[in-house]
């Protein structure tokens, strides 16, 4: 199995996970000899590491991760960004692709703006710091922002990008997915539409097995309504 | 030490009257929407409802702890949920239990891993009467579950009623002054009690005998949490199966 990922069964916290020999990973603790689960998720087994992806929970901030933030506040320097968690995330004003003057920043950011971040630093009390400069990141215009559980973002991105091709492929929108589980949405009104009922179905059925034949299905029939 | 660690090697045997009663226990995952996670439990004459909010930032500031998550706990009875209107509002009674159950569930969660946030549990009291206490530790630490909050294991419990016959884990519809009311908590099926209450007399004999039964009753009511948690995300993926045809 090693390298390759075996997604099984439904466990709820305290149920006992693995065989002898097996480590612990994301989601599980060891107690004695045992591995426990400490959350309610799928199990996973990579290698020999037992792992329980979450199907409920809050998205906590981690280095490099790409999201979606809204601003909150802004002072003479920084903004602070709502990023769908418990913790706020700071944009310096030197962090930006515009040249901001001391006490201008309100002038390129406002309250309620979005924009594509990268996560640069989290120290151990979570005080995270992102930046609005590099390859992808940007201010966003127009399109509607959407959130969803940020432990369905993996399955909306699907194995290798699947999932998010058949969104695309089948509305033509343009889509990003914040790992903290806020997507942008941009295009026809009909297709964010679809688009949003998709996603809808994807949270509602994340246990399915065939998740994006039945996800095509939906549009297949949604086309045939219109 | 927040809790007290039994003898592993004594242990009670349940009878079909000690059983009888959880055939009629409900709990309902997911009844408030809005909540990250919520459950209610009924149990004869008891019906609460817990929800839990979090980890999300602390308001008002001042109380956020830089090391871990505070866990804030409200316990309010309705007005209507007992026999003579009680008067709305906290009172002495439900700022003790809120206590209480908090430090109860403090034990249960990692709060070192969401530092500078607050857990907020509200358990809303729509019926009381004997052995509430337990009854809202087991719909919080549902309710957790279903909020995402990782936890070493799920709260349980189970009340006791000590009199001269010796320990029963049947809850009572009445409580006469010559019996003895006792309240645990347990974390999961261990040897680990989280709560321990206490309501009247107690001698050392009949104490140990009490953690015995109230053992073996709370590794019933968590075999049947975990049963209903399995069941409501098998509910789920069941009935959207329809939805998905």
């Amino acid at each position: 199995m090693n390298g390759s990922e075996d997604v099984t069964d439904l466990v709820v916290p305290g149920d006992t996970l693995g065989e002898e020999g097996m480590v612990p990973g994301y989601g599980t603790i060891k107690r004695g000899d045992d591995i426990i689960s400490t959350r309610i998720g799928l199990v996973s087994v990579r290698g020999n590491t037992v792992n329980v992806i979450p199907i409920r929970g809050k998205y906590l901030p981690r280095r490099d991760d790409l999201v979606i933030g809204t601003v909150r506040e802004y002072s003479n320097t920084n903004w602070s960004f709502d990023l769908n968690s418990p913790y706020t995330a700071f944009l310096h004003f030197k962090d930006v692709p515009w040249d901001v003057d001391f006490g201008e920043t309100g002038e390129y950011l406002s309250v309620g703006d979005a924009a594509i971040l990268r996560i640069t630093d989290v120290d151990v009390r979570y005080r995270t710091t992102v930046v609005l400069n590099g390859p992808g990141l940007k201010k966003l215009n127009g399109g509607r922002l959407v959130k969803i559980n940020p432990t369905m973002v993996p399955l909306v991105i699907g194995k290798n990008g699947s999932m998010i091709s058949v969104l695309k492929g089948a509305t033509s929108c343009r889509i990003f997915i914040g790992q903290n589980g806020v997507l942008w949405v941009d295009g026809e009104p009909e297709d964010v539409d679809l688009v949003l009922g998709a996603l809808d179905l994807i949270e509602r059925r994340c246990y399915s097995k065939q998740l994006n034949k039945e996800i095509e299905l939906y549009f297949a029939d949604a086309r045939m309504f219109h | 030490m927040s809790y007290l660690a039994q003898d592993p090697h004594s242990s009670y045997e349940l009878t079909d009257s000690d059983t009888r009663w959880i055939e009629q226990m409900e709990m309902k995952i997911g009844r408030i929407g809005r909540a990250d996670g919520s459950c209610q439990v009924k149990l004869g004459g008891n019906n609460v409802i817990c929800a839990v909010y979090g980890p999300r930032e602390v308001y008002p500031r001042h109380l956020q702890d830089s090391l871990k998550a505070i866990v804030q706990c409200k316990y309010n009875l309705a007005p209507f949920s007992s026999q003579e209107r009680k008067r709305p509002g906290p009172d002495r009674r439900s700022t003790e239990i809120s206590r209480i159950l908090g430090e109860a569930l403090e034990e249960v969660m990692f709060v070192q891993r969401y530092p500078k946030t607050s857990i907020d549990i509200y358990f809303e009291v729509m019926e009381a009467s004997i052995g509430i206490r337990w009854l809202s530790l087991v719909a919080a630490s549902m309710a957790l579950v279903d909020a995402g909050i990782p936890i070493k294991e799920l709260a349980s419990g189970c009340s006791v009623v000590v009199d001269g016959s010796g320990p029963s884990i049947e809850p009572p519809s009445e409580l006469s002054p010559e019996q003895t009311l006792v309240e645990v908590g347990t974390l999961g099926d261990s040897d680990k009690f989280i709560m321990f209450q206490v309501d009247g007399g107690l001698s050392q004999d009949d104490m140990s005998q009490t953690m015995d039964v109230a053992q073996a009753g709370s590794k019933m009511v968590y075999d049947m949490q975990k049963e209903m948690i399995r069941g409501h995300f098998a509910q789920l993926s069941e009935s959207d199966e329809e939805v998905g045809q």
